[in-house]
């Protein structure tokens, strides 16, 4: 019995972390039709400056707990500076043209992001622990676990439920969905496309941004942790469904499940699950459990 | 007028290539060889950037080649490069037909995620079966022999280039003919219209079928080489970056045609080790901007500016000649 | 009288910058007297280490070391009037990248001689090319038993103590402290390293106590980063004893993460390269773990400086240029740059003053003995230098601002090391309590 609320305990927080890296990716696929590989960068130019806000505040003196709110600035930051610039500079130059050049593009932001950190932070790992251990910690079935792992479940689930009811109850979220179906007639009724394109982009960048500031304070930020998150928001975003949120938070759910159980059953296969089950789903449903199947058009 | 030049450079680059071990140092040798073995899996994902598709996997194929080399070496002491080189190419081709059956279903941004699972999949297995495959620390390969022969130490290196240009060279010969031929028409046409290749009375899935083997046989090629001339595998031969570099790579020299990739190894891997020597923490960023670069400015890779070039140079010449 | 001062002015001139230059050059003038004949204009030697990453903890270190000591034999006129030119290489990028570096510094940079690798992975990979290309390599960290156990080697050294000290040390220091442990439990990393650690440990522990059980056996990613599903595994599972050889960014993390949750409260944990990180830690350290700087004979409190002036000179000197007390990787690196320039000098003596070449280097490093700030240390036949080692508990010194380490425990290399031919697994299925 303990083993199981154990292992959905540390797959829920797994989930949570996942849905925050994932979130980001699908709604630029979505809206943008474009597989940001550069999102990994964004996430860890959003862990690197999170961690370097909040230190630097430490240093202050100040009250530890503004911490969380340096973590949310580091975030808007990262998203409102790198995302119109990337969309607007680079991405909005390959619309149109073919998927490979697309993702090659994002491809080589990322590579550009990769060392643009090492430029500003150095190579050196760093560490700021406050807002993780700041909140305490709490017994569930005799295993201590820190709050702040139940914040960020908390952050994912009013995060996802936040953007879902802007997606489908804003005016601003509707004018994306029709852009998401359809972009020529979006235009012909007047919709601003390019406005559209880079608030989406910009907003994922946040997320992606979000995602490392809030992971910060539980590892040590060090130059090429992303790589392995980039390809894990990949296997998460097809299990669920590219372009949709609900589908991201489900895909993080399966994944994060899935690795919690492996570790804790089968540690041998923890990496392996992952891709079998993207590869299962993608075979069974390649648009994903809640994609949309695409229709061709001629 | 202007054509007359073109063949003249292939010709040329050739006697380059073939001359270099009595040239250059050492040192070049080694990268120029790792770029020619680089090349035939960069060859590989270019056939597909042809129709369209781009693929985050093929570096599976590449590692099913070095560990078919590891594994011979670590099992039955069994080092030859010219048995194991067709041995690499049948798994590469053995594997591609088993799970191109999947992926043939698919394109676009599908083909892609498929492509990458498949291949982080391979990179799990390799990473956690620690007493098998050595895990991270991988697998040494030892010294190779050239069907017994086993060349004295001052010359080795030269019998791996020669064997990998030589390689390289039937490579080239073999993926054009197969462009020449109707499956390469198909192919491009897959990246224009689909439906047209159904109603010309072929299956685009089987087209991509095919293309995926013959690519599988020339990733698992590649690993063979790399295996030998590195002298020890590890997991991340399968790892996604690795296929992104030869994406890169094929953008770089230019997908177009099928020397460009050649051009676009040989440049990258100078690039990277001179670069990683001066600017170790730019040299991405650096290789990030070049691509960025062609991208926008000339999609057709170093392929296409020496192509750019010559016609220039043809054209003046002929312009001369007229006047 | 123009027409004498001013060639008389210029003649001052050209005397002052004479004795000026004469007196500038003067050491190297001195030395180059000494120089052996044959010798090149400076002794190029490749360092080898981790310079990014999560493993930059190690390779700072590692380079700071590998700085310092250079510069201070070059003040001193070098190897016999050799000066010594360092040829930096970040080690990070995997076995097979380092591969292609350990080529190009042979064969592009042409060094003389190789010193470094921190990562077991490394050095596995780079020993035969070592070898192919006959480049003298000395190994500082990576503890691998299999480097020195495997194979006969030429032109590879390594200049201390491999795994299975750290894992035999820990093991008896277990024992000591708490001798009546039923349960072990092993959380390491899934390569050489990890792998082999772990079984010499288990191996040592079952043999010192048979009825000892193992209720979990972790492996994770090289610096995987993220241990909470781990850290849960170890909390339901509550051994008495945990044993970890996590180091660099992924121990920190380890620690970081476990000690809020009461890992180190539940179990007593043995970290074996923690002591790497207890300036990094500081507070966040608990007391009480069992840390050891591996099987080193000392750290910078041990032995006492002011009795010690070799180690009273480096711990000052490292202080005072890099702001940190040297750790178990900048006396690793001092053991192995101290070895190679003992080496030389002694080759050069046997060869009756001319200029060695790599395999009379390597044939004056065997049996060598020679200086460290921690004493004397010896290489073996078989290219493995031993000494012994310290372990203890962790408690933190207001003094210093991190934890030290008490209760201090030190093992003679002749406990915790298997002699020349014997393989690490039959000599710890042998060990005599």
């Amino acid at each position: 019995m303990r083993l199981l609320t154990t292992i959905a305990m540390d797959g829920t927080v797994f989930a949570a972390i996942l849905f925050l890296i994932s979130v980001g990716l699908t709604l630029v696929f979505g809206v943008l039709r474009i597989l940001n590989v550069a999102h990994g960068g964004l996430y860890a130019f959003g862990a690197f400056t999170a961690t370097t806000l909040a230190v630097w505040l430490l240093d202050l003196g100040a009250n530890p707990y503004l911490t969380y709110l340096m973590l949310l600035v580091a975030a808007v930051l990262v998203g409102v500076i790198a995302g119109p610039l990337i969309e607007r500079v680079f991405l909005q130059r390959v619309y149109g043209r073919a998927e490979a050049i697309q993702l090659l593009l994002t491809f080589s932001i990322f590579l550009i992001l990769d060392d643009l950190i090492k430029l500003i932070w150095g190579t050196k790992p760093l560490f700021v622990s406050a807002p993780y251990t700041l909140l305490g910690e709490f017994s569930l079935s005799g295993i201590r676990y820190s709050w702040y792992q139940v914040v960020l479940i908390a952050v994912a689930i009013v995060f996802g439920g936040v953007l879902v009811w802007a997606v489908r109850g804003t005016r601003i979220g509707k004018i994306a969905v029709s852009v998401i179906n359809d972009r020529e007639i979006s235009q012909a009724i007047g919709i601003n496309v390019n406005r559209v394109y880079v608030g989406s982009f910009t907003l994922g960048a946040f997320c992606a941004a979000l995602g490392g500031a809030l992971i910060a304070p539980t590892i040590a930020v060090a130059p090429g942790f992303a790589v392995d998150a980039t390809v894990l928001a990949f296997a998460v975003i097809a299990i669920g469904g590219m372009g949709n949120l609900e589908g991201a938070a489900l895909g993080a759910l399966i994944v994060g499940l899935l690795r919690a159980m492996a570790v804790h059953l089968l540690p041998e296969a923890d990496l392996v699950v992952i891709y079998v089950a993207m590869i299962a789903v993608l075979v069974f449903r390649p648009q994903g459990l809640f994609g949309q199947v695409e229709l061709r058009r001629i | 007028m202007e054509t007359k030049r073109l063949p003249l450079a292939p010709a040329v680059g050739a006697g380059l290539l073939l001359v270099v071990p009595l040239v250059l140092p050492d040192w070049m040798k080694f990268i120029v060889t790792l770029a020619m073995a680089k090349f035939v899996a960069v060859l590989a994902v270019a056939l597909f950037l042809r129709a369209n598709l781009v693929t985050f996997g093929h570096a599976m194929f590449y590692a099913v080649g070095a560990y078919a080399v590891g594994f011979s070496v670590k099992w039955f002491g069994f080092g030859d490069v010219v048995v194991l080189l067709p041995v690499g190419a049948l798994l590469g081709a053995g594997v591609a037909a088993l799970v191109g059956l999947v992926i043939a279903r698919y394109r676009e941004v599908f083909f892609a995620m498929l492509n990458l699972a498949f291949s982080m999949m391979l990179y799990g297995v390799l990473l956690k079966l620690y007493w098998l495959t050595g895990g991270t620390d991988g697998l040494g390969v030892g010294v190779p022999t050239f069907l017994g022969y086993a060349p004295p130490r001052e010359y080795l290196r030269d019998f791996l280039y020669y064997t990998t240009l030589g390689v390289a060279g039937i490579v080239i010969y073999v993926v054009h003919r197969f462009l020449a031929s109707p499956l390469g028409f198909y192919l491009r046409a897959l990246a224009d219209n689909e439906i047209r290749i159904e109603y010309s009375g072929e299956s685009a899935r089987r087209v991509l079928y095919h293309t995926y083997v013959v690519s599988g046989a020339l990733g698992g090629l590649a690993g063979v080489l790399v295996a030998f001339t590195v002298g020890h595998i590890v997991p991340e031969y399968s790892f996604w970056i690795q296929s992104g570099d030869f994406v890169f790579v094929a953008l770089l020299g230019g997908y177009g045609s099928v020397v460009g990739p050649l051009i676009g190894s040989i440049a990258f891997e100078f690039i990277r080790t001179y670069a990683s020597k001066y600017f170790p923490n730019e040299w991405q960023m650096a290789l990030g901007i070049i691509m960025l670069a062609i991208i926008l400015f000339r999609p057709g890779g170093l392929w296409a500016i020496y192509e750019a070039l010559a016609a220039r140079v043809g054209r003046r010449t002929s312009e001369r000649q007229r006047a | 009288m123009r027409r004498f001062t001013l060639p008389l002015g210029l003649l001052c001139c050209l005397l002052a910058v004479g004795a000026l230059a004469f007196i500038l050059t003067a050491p190297t003038q001195v030395a180059s007297q000494a120089r052996p004949a044959g010798a090149p204009a400076e002794l190029k030697v490749g360092f080898v280490d981790f310079l990014s990453g999560p493993a930059v903890l190690f390779g700072a270190s590692g380079k700071n070391t590998a700085e310092w000591l250079v510069d201070k034999w070059n003040k001193e006129g070098g190897i016999r009037g050799v000066k010594v030119k360092l040829v930096i290489v970040d080690e990070a990028g995997g076995p097979d990248k380092q591969v292609t570096e350990f080529r190009r510094l042979a064969l592009d940079e042409k060094v003389d001689a190789a010193v470094g690798f921190t990562s077991s992975a490394t050095c596995l990979a780079v020993a035969p090319v070592a070898e192919e290309l006959k480049v003298l390599t000395v190994v500082h960290i990576c503890g691998t038993r299999r480097l020195t156990e495997e194979r006969p080697l030429k032109y590879v050294f390594r200049t201390s103590n491999h795994q299975a000290a750290d894992s035999v040390m820990l093991a008896r220091y277990v024992l000591s402290v708490k001798p009546d442990v039923k349960t072990i439990a092993g959380a390491n990393e899934d390569y050489a390293w990890g792998r082999d650690s772990w079984d010499d440990f288990k191996g040592s522990m079952l043999r010192l106590k048979p009825d000892v059980k193992v209720v979990a056996e972790l492996w994770t990613k090289i610096q995987a980063g993220e241990y909470s599903a781990e850290i849960s595994k170890l909390l339901v599972a509550k051994p008495d004893v945990v044993h970890s050889t996590f180091w660099a960014a992924g121990l920190i993390t380890f620690v970081k993460q476990g000690a809020p949750r009461g890992l180190f409260k539940d179990s007593l944990v043995a970290l074996s390269v923690a002591e790497q990180s207890l300036q990094d830690l500081k507070k966040e350290m608990p007391d009480g773990v069992i840390v050891a700087p591996r099987a080193t004979p000392g750290y910078f409190l041990h032995p006492d400086p002011a009795k010690h002036p070799l180690q009273k000179e480096f711990v000052e000197g490292i202080k005072a240029r890099y702001g940190r007390y040297p750790e178990y990787a900048y006396h690793r690196t001092y053991q192995a740059f101290a070895g190679l320039k003992v080496a030389y000098e002694k080759a050069i003596d046997q060869g009756g003053g001319k200029w060695p070449k790599s395999e009379d280097v390597a044939k004056a490093f065997e049996g060598l003995t020679w200086q460290t700030p921690y004493g004397a240390i010896t290489m073996r036949a078989d290219h493995q230098a031993v000494h012994g080692g310290l372990v203890g508990l962790t408690k933190f010194n207001p003094q210093y601002g991190f934890p030290t380490i008490d209760r201090v425990a030190t093992f003679r290399a002749e406990e915790i090391m298997p002699p020349v031919g014997v393989k690490s697994p039959d000599w710890i299925g042998q060990l005599q309590k």
